[in-house]
């Protein structure tokens, strides 16, 4: 199943396979079905179909040189390229680029990491390293710093910032592409660019201070189709002495809102890790008059039942990093706040560990409550068990996972803000006749970014598995996302058959936004041969791909 | 990274199986005919009966048997990401579709692939894990290096 780029013949691919073979070795280009089949998406909407997004080839650099090399042929040929570090970023479009018969740039070669520094606590990787990679690196140096890693760890640190990627341990380093600090990056006419202290030739301060001098291009590469990253810093979480944690529940619907006042306050002066925020009342929902009452907002009810159930409204985990002392202090203090703050409060401690845990205390709690918290992430070890969820796989293709086809959508830092989100998301589900994913009013936000709400909505999307479900699947989350921008529910990331429906929501001052960036796309690459597409921006030389995904 | 595109057979050669052992691999994996099976590993599932009754006859004839009980992070990092850096293996097992989507989607990048694979019948034990019909799914397979002699049957 030969795809040729567009526009490109086979002649003309014919040689540029050549040249790319004579850059990195024939081995490492990759031209036949069963190469391929490996830059597929495999959880993609539209795979399978003849519109499905596959590359025409792949290329395996092993350094910088031969990345500028790709580039400089892609231009000659106009190629356009798709660069991925390990290609797992599932649910968002893995491995697939956004134009179809693109040439994938595989930097999984490019797997060193150059250098972790416990005691400035930064690293410096390549693409190819994964979480786990770095991980074992700083295991087996006996390093004190942690990374702060997605779930699954198998990703690269480099692809999930670079796609506004989180984690879940401290705030600072749980915003993965703020959390970096430097790269380097060929430029679509293959100069290579240092952002940052690294502009400055002679400087150490690469991966302490990334703004250098001047305004800083580095956010043109996150989510971004400007150049193609090589090198990239991070600052790294000093590994903590003690860990720490415990459970706040209150009784009443409304007491959520001072609840997330209070963690946000714990939160913004450095005094807790990730929250997890649940609801106390699902168990309610079997109870008819309750769900009626849930799926009515009718809040009075919704207390009376709760506390004639002895359960709470709301639960929120809370953890804390530091020495024995300072954590049990913050917990002290937490719990201070939350009771001057809301009557009827309570608390129960959870575990108080040594750093670090485990391996048993990592697979096992024995928190006395019932846990929302996947223990490894907490702790800054990358892992590969959230695949439970998945019951996708070749052999059955069908058992196509639900799970992650939906959105996250941010949503203000507030109960107040919650609440209305929820209410939105109701209506939304009614209009669009899409059953909501959880009972939208015990619905939870999520706090991966420090200073912002997720809120997932849409998951109800997919009625199953057929490729006429996962068109019509398609075609409501595009209408979701219209629905979304209306009310001010902007997505924060996307696959690519969505990407140009998102870069629609930003829609400010007629799409300014989009046409800033392809202005600047059509300068810096003329060619438009860096992913073309990649979060809506489009390239004078590949616009009329725009929206082309589109089946409505 | 290691050559993609090469076979590695010496150094890693753990354990080689005579025609007769050869057969216990298969039944175990029901897996084809074939050339003879280099077995660095054999994958059992706790979760499952059949794979631990498996790793037990494979064990006895002296395969090495790793155990997981669903997750493979301990495996992966403490032992595969390690060793299939170094070079690809060839390795069997009888889990849950949950680990074997994790090493199929890994086996790739070190330049194996699943050549083997068999949905069992009605597994002994259920799982945890949900599928689309609510089935669970337990799978006998082989991975093995993308250009091995079993790879090409």
């Amino acid at each position: 199943m030969a795809i040729l780029p567009p526009g490109v013949s086979q002649q003309q691919f014919d040689t540029a396979i050549n040249r790319l073979k004579s850059v990195v070795g024939d081995e490492w280009v990759f031209t036949s079905d069963a190469d391929i089949h490996a830059y597929r998406d495999h959880f993609s909407y539209i795979k399978d179909q003849p519109n499905e997004l596959i590359p025409c080839a792949a290329v395996g650099p092993d350094s910088v040189e031969q990345v500028q090399a790709i580039v400089r042929i892609a231009n000659e040929f106009q190629i356009p390229l798709y660069s991925i570090s390990t290609g797992k970023n599932f649910a968002y479009g893995g491995p697939s680029p956004n134009v179809r018969g693109s040439l994938t740039v595989d930097l999984k070669r490019m797997d060193r990491v150059l250098e972790v520094d416990d005691k400035r606590n930064f690293a410096l990787v390549e693409p190819g390293v994964s979480y786990i990679d770095l991980y074992n690196y700083i295991q087996e140096h006996g390093l004190k710093v942690w990374v702060d890693t997605p779930d699954p760890g198998w990703g690269s640190p480099i692809g999930n910032a670079l796609d506004h990627g989180i984690g879940y341990t401290l705030g600072p380093y749980r915003d993965h592409f703020s959390a970096h600090c430097g790269m380097e990056v060929v430029l679509p006419d293959g100069e290579i660019l240092r952002t940052g202290m690294g502009a400055m030739p002679t400087s150490d301060s690469w991966q302490e201070y990334k703004h250098g001098f001047g305004p800083d291009p580095a956010g043109l590469f996150g989510q971004g189709n400007f150049g193609i990253v090589t090198k990239m810093g991070f600052r790294l979480m000093p590994q903590p002495e003690h860990w720490r944690n415990g459970l706040v529940t209150v009784p009443r619907r409304q007491d959520f809102i001072a609840m997330v006042d209070t963690v946000n306050y714990l939160t913004d002066l450095g005094m807790i890790g990730e929250p997890w925020y649940s609801g106390g009342l699902q168990a309610l929902m079997t109870n008819t008059e309750f769900a009626k009452a849930a799926n009515a907002f009718n809040e009075e009810e919704m207390d009376r039942q709760a506390i004639a159930a002895g359960l709470p409204s709301w639960r929120v985990e809370l953890q804390f990093y530091g020495s024995e002392g300072t954590t049990l202090a913050n917990w002290e203090y937490a719990k201070e706040l939350m009771a001057r703050n809301i009557p009827g409060v309570q608390f129960t401690d959870g575990e108080s560990l040594p750093v670090p845990l485990t391996d048993e205390q990592i697979q096992k709690s024995s928190t006395p409550y019932e846990s929302a918290m996947r223990r490894n992430i907490t702790q800054g070890r990358p892992g590969l068990g959230i695949w439970y969820m998945t019951g996708r796989t070749d052999f059955d293709p069908n058992a196509w996972n639900e799970t992650h086809i939906g959105l996250f959508s941010l949503v203000g830092r507030s109960g107040e803000a919650v609440f209305k989100a929820q209410r939105d998301f109701a209506d939304i589900s009614r209009r669009l006749e899409m059953p909501g994913f959880f009972p939208n009013a015990l619905a939870v936000p999520v706090n991966w970014y420090q200073n912002s709400f997720l809120m997932g909505n849409g998951f109800g999307a997919a009625k199953g598995n057929s490729p006429q479900q996962k068109k019509d699947a398609t075609k409501l989350l595009r209408r979701l996302l219209e629905e979304n921008a209306k009310l001010g529910y902007g997505d924060y990331r996307a696959p690519p058959i969505l990407q140009d429906d998102v870069a629609d929501q930003y829609s400010f001052n007629n799409n300014i936004l989009r046409r800033f960036n392809e202005k600047l796309k059509n300068a810096i690459d003329p060619n438009g041969i860096i992913s073309p597409g990649r979060a809506g921006i489009w390239p004078e030389a590949y616009a009329d791909l725009r929206g082309s995904l589109r089946e409505d | 990274m290691t050559n993609r595109r090469q076979f590695i057979q010496s150094g890693l050669v753990f354990s080689t199986l005579p025609l007769t052992e050869f057969a216990a691999v298969k039944m175990a994996v029901a897996a084809p005919e074939g050339p003879e099976l280099t077995l660095e590993n054999f994958v059992a599932d706790r979760r499952y009966a059949e794979s631990m009754a498996a790793a037990s006859k494979l064990g006895a004839q002296g395969v090495p048997v790793v155990e997981i009980s669903g997750d493979l992070t301990d495996l992966w990092i403490n032992n595969y990401s390690r060793k299939w850096k170094r070079s690809p293996m060839t390795l069997a097992g009888l889990t849950g579709q949950d680990a074997l989507f994790v090493l199929e989607t890994l086996a790739p990048d070190f330049g194996m692939r699943v050549v083997h694979k068999q949905l069992l019948d009605a597994p002994s034990s259920p799982t945890v894990l949900s599928t689309s019909d609510g089935k669970p799914q337990v799978f006998s397979w082989i991975i093995a290096p993308k250009n091995s002699a079993y790879a090409a049957i």
